[in-house]
Parts: C-alpha cells; structure tokens; sequence
C-alpha cells in the first residue's frame, strides 16, 4: 500500500510522457506541408550563455488592413483589408451585433481571442503589392533627402498573412500549392476599429470589425542538435543577406519541424 | 493518552500538556489547588514520559527552543526548495543544446522520477518530513520542466491539459506524504484547469484562463466546502483558504472591472452587484471565521474585507474629497470596525 501513491505518481510521469511522445510520432507520421524558407522567414534565436538550445522565429506580415510598417505611422483605412467581418465570423467570432447600436462597441471590445487557422503565402501577390508599395516609398523618399536609403524591403520576410478560417482541410483546398501557402494554428482577435478622417480630423461612425492575428503557434520552432551546432557556427550576417534555408515540416497536427538545415 | 495518529495530532498533545503544568502551577501558586509530593510527582512522570512517547514516535517540538528551530528548518525548507527548482531549470537550458533529442528526453523522463524516490528515501529516514517536502517539491517543478521542456522541443501546442496532470502529481505527493505546499499547488493547478476548460468549450484560446473571472467561483465554492463533506484535520485550512480566495479574488477584481463578466448587464451595473456580493460575504465569512473557529478564513475574510473597503473609498472618494480628510474618514471607520470587533469578541468569550 506504501508503494501505491509512489507508483501513481512515477506512473503518471511515464503515462504523460508516452501520451506526448505518441501524439508527436502521430504528428510526423503525415506530413501535410512542406516549406522551404529562408532566414528572412525564419530568424534565428540563440539563448545566450544560460541557454544551449537553437530555435527559428516565424517572422510573417499581418497586413490586414493596416500597415505596420507604414512610415507615417498612421493608417487612415477605411475598411477591414482581408481579415474583415466575415472571415471573423469564419473563425467562429459572433458580428452579428449592428456596429450602429450603441452597446455594439462595449460588447466587441468584450471578446475575447479564440483559436483559428491563418494562411501565410510564401513571396506570392501580397508581398509584391506591398515591395513595390515599399520601394516606391523608399525612392520618393531617397529622392527628398538626397542619400540612398539604408532599408531594402527585400530583405524583409516574403511571408504574408491572407486568410483564416476554422477549418485547415477548408482552406488548404482554397490554397494547394504546399510550396507556396502555408496554413498553421494562430490566435487571432477581433478589433473593433475607429474610422478617422484625415481632412476633418473627425471620428466617422460607425466603426468597422477587424481580425488581428495576435500570435502564430508555435511561433518558434525549435532546432534540433546537429542543426543546432551548423547554425551556431555560421559567421555573422553580412548587409542583411540570409545565411540558411531550413525545410519546415508540419504534421496532422499542424505542429511544426526542422527536417533539414542548408548553409546558403 | 488517546490514540494519535498524525504528527499534528502529536503537536497539539504536546500544546495540551504544556497548557496543563502551566494551569496546574498557576493552581498551586494561587493555593487553590496542592497536590501532595508523591501525586505531584506522578503527574510530573507521566507528563514527561508522554512528551517523550510522543518526542520518539512523532519527532513533535516538546520544548520553546525546538519549536523555534523547527520555524527556521521551515523557512530554510521552502527557501531550498524553491532554490533547487531553479537550479534544475538552469541546468536542464544550460545543456540541452548540446545533447541529442533522445537524451533530452530521457533526462527530462529521469529526473521528476529520480526526484520521487529521493522524496521517499528522505521520508523514511525523517519523520519530520523537511528534506522530504523539499524534494517533492523539486519532483514536482521537474514533472513541470518535463512537460514543458517536451512541449517546447516538439514544437507542440501548449494546453491547459497539462495542470490537470500536474495538479494529480501534486496531489498524490500531498496526500501520501501529508504535505500542504503540493496540497496548495495542486488546487491552484485545479482551478487553472477548470478556468481554462471553460474558456476552450467557448472556443476562446486556453490562456484567456483569467480573462473571466466567475470562471474560478463554482470550484473555488467547492473547494470551500470539502473539508465539510470529507475532512483531513491538517489539510483543511488549505482547502477552506484556497477556496475563500477562488471566489474573494474575482468578486474583487469583478466589483472594479465588470465588462470581464459574463452577466448580459452594462459594466456598471455589474460591478455594483459585485460589490453587493462583497458586501455581503466579507462579513459572513467572517463571522463562519468566528463561530466555527476557522482562523485561516476569519483571517482571508478580515484581509479581503479591508482591501475591498479601501479599494471602494479610493473610488468613491479620492478624487473629491480633500486628501486629509479622506484618510480621516478611513481611520475613523478603522476605529468604528475595531470596536465591532472588540465587541464580537466579547460576546465569543462568553458564549464559549
């Protein structure tokens, strides 16, 4: 009877840890995408002296209907870009409240984040619409101040959000090209958003909804040891040039892996 | 002497007896009571060979000095313990990048279960159970570090899933070792689960877990209740103040922010019946604190009351009232309350 809470406890431990490792094996034993990208994607994280382990960020651009690079800082949209009232209730968010009622705002700012698949498209339309937004900035910019600009938006990540929805079998139909659309978990949130006019500096209403992807999960993905050692070793970035390409795997699951590593 | 089962049974016999020699000398100095030589010292012979039947059996303090000791041994305890958690996470990121999967896993596997037998190593050779309860608790931050280190390097979702396994380890190692630090950690556990359950079956993301905080109230109600139903002497006021807290911290926090909710209400309105709520139950667990001599939730309940009162003064009037005249009100109330007490109180002393 002594020994029976022991054996409890230390079988609790094991029957945890063969739960974990039976859902990754399940995981990896279908993989349902395949990447390859690059350090602009995926940056790297070393630990310092109090951590030996290796891992890649994701690094996307969550344009919606704003800019976060914008370099006026201020987006005057006046309308959700993809991510918009639909796509939310898509991913399982109640918009049927009318922005027109008056309650409306309390009960959106309310809502709380909720789980969703997000579509992230590898150096496809997005990113072109937005490099060539970018450079044309850049140049007029250039232009003004009479220098060349140190920024190239080209070594910025080519990986851009585009859809979301509830169901990844969904939307990978919507997006089958494995090497170019990548589908991962996220959490995402609802933004009630205020209208502003610039010309009147004046609040429009009513508002508009909006979906804000708020963080892709898991958003670093952990380097395994030999991997580990080959990025550890590389020498340091020269002008923004990316030094690696890593083959991303991902399972049923949509839990990710480095299933290879490639000095460029 | 009555049948001890515990080491807190075994303590509060030894309080007993001190109690008795201290009443019987007042009774003799006072010559109220004189007990002849011999019976003296057969009283005194069978109080020591009781302090010591219980000194040996329990390894109980029978003296000031050791009751003192046995405080610091405590503190040096949980301060070790809480040390050596640390020390297992340094070390397990200070290596991990330098060895291969397989054994990352195998140590991540080892440890929490290496941890369980040190546990019940030290417990069999100390029936005062301090190097036991510092090793369990080190068993348990290695079963956390396992699950969240295999998580982080299988780049696998995290889930609420994992409190509930955490919460049963604890609880095993409490209840077989008599231990309230895995006790508390593993109703904390509980209470995490439970709120971030609810919050999945809404299809909100499982780390909203604080996000409403009505969530806590049902578990921490029963929580409040068990030691009624199923009582443990010495693990009773863990689950009473664990309880008390579950259901005082949303009450709170709800009184000040109502748009976290659920009530179909506007945010004042909510925050006003919270504050009713708190109104209400402050002084009932108080005075359930008094009657039923549960010192853990007369204390919970003073403390939550205190702090729901300051919190509402500050609301009410600090931005109208001129600043001096504002902490007069609340030393004056301060004394109304002390006076209530002091009343209570004696009208406890003459009931009892």
């Amino acid at each position: 009877m002594r020994y029976a809470a022991l054996a409890a406890a230390a079988g609790l431990v094991i029957a945890a840890d063969a739960f974990v490792l039976i859902g990754v094996t399940r995981n990896r034993s279908a993989v349902v995408d395949q990447i390859e990208l690059t350090e602009r994607e995926l940056q790297l994280r070393l630990g310092g002296d109090e951590n030996s382990g290796v891992s890649v960020r994701i690094g996307f651009m969550d344009l919606g209907n704003d800019d976060p690079l914008s370099f006026t800082g201020v987006s005057n949209a006046q309308e959700a870009g993809w991510f918009n009232a639909a796509k939310l209730a898509d991913v399982g968010f109640d918009v049927r409240a009318p922005l027109t009622d008056p309650s409306a705002e309390i009960k959106y700012r309310r809502t709380l984040p909720r789980d969703a698949f997000v579509v992230l498209e590898y150096g496809g339309a997005a990113w072109e619409a937005w490099i060539t937004r970018r450079e044309a900035e850049i140049a007029k910019l250039s232009t003004e101040a009479k220098l060349p600009h140190p920024y190239d938006p080209r070594l910025s990540t080519r990986l851009f959000s585009i859809d979301a929805g509830g169901d990844p079998v969904t939307l990978r139909r919507r997006y089958p090209d494995q090497a170019k659309y990548l589908i991962v978990k996220a959490v995402v949130r609802l933004v009630h958003q205020r209208r502003w006019d610039p010309k009147t500096s004046r609040e429009i209403k009513p508002g508009y909804l909006r979906g804000y992807i708020q963080e892709i999960i898991p958003s670093e993905i952990h380097v395994p040891a030999p991997d580990a050692a080959g990025l550890k070793s590389l020498k340091p970035r020269a002008v923004g040039a990316p030094r690696y390409t890593v083959t991303l795997r991902y399972g049923s699951r949509y839990e990710p892996w480095v299933s290879a590593m490639r000095p460029m | 002497m009555q049948q001890i089962s515990s080491r807190q049974d075994a303590q509060r016999q030894v309080e007993r007896v001190h109690d008795f020699r201290k009443c019987l000398s007042e009774l003799e100095k006072e010559k109220i009571l004189t007990l002849s030589a011999e019976d003296r010292r057969r009283v005194d012979d069978y109080l020591d060979h009781t302090l010591d039947q219980l000194s040996k059996r329990f390894d109980v303090d029978v003296t000031e000095s050791q009751r003192q000791i046995s405080l610091g041994m405590r503190v040096i305890s949980a301060l070790g313990g809480l040390a050596l958690c640390i020390a297992v996470f340094l070390f397990f990121y200070r290596i991990w990048g330098l060895v291969t999967t397989p054994v990352q896993v195998s140590i991540l596997v080892a440890v929490p279960l290496g941890m369980l037998a040190a546990t019940e190593f030290a417990a069999r050779r100390e029936r005062t159970l301090y190097f036991a309860s510092l090793l369990a608790v080190v068993a348990l931050a290695s079963f956390v570090l396992n699950l969240t280190v295999l998580g982080t390097i299988f780049n696998i979702t995290a889930s609420h899933r994992a409190f509930v396994v955490w919460g049963a380890f604890a609880l095993i190692l409490a209840y077989h070792y008599g231990l309230r630090i895995q006790l508390t950690a593993g109703l904390l556990s509980l209470l995490a689960f439970f709120s971030a359950s609810v919050m999945t079956w809404q299809g909100c993301n499982w780390l909203t877990l604080g996000e409403r905080p009505e969530n806590f109230l049902p578990l921490g109600s029963i929580l409040f209740a068990i030691p009624a139903v199923r009582s443990v002497p010495e693990f009773d006021p863990v689950y009473r103040s664990i309880g008390a807290l579950a259901v005082f911290i949303p009450v709170l926090i709800l009184g000040m922010q109502g748009e976290l909710s659920y009530l179909p209400f506007a945010t004042g309105t909510v925050e006003r019946v919270y504050q009713f709520v708190a109104f209400v139950i402050a002084p009932v667990a108080i005075w359930f604190g008094i009657t039923r001599r549960h010192r853990e939730v007369l204390n919970l309940g003073a403390a939550f009351f205190a702090i729901f009162l300051i919190s509402r003064f500050v609301a009410w009037w600090w931005d109208w009232m001129p600043k001096y005249v504002f902490f007069f009100v609340v030393g004056a109330i301060a004394l109304g309350l002390l006076v209530s007490f002091r009343k209570l109180r004696a009208r406890a002393g003459a009931s009892a």
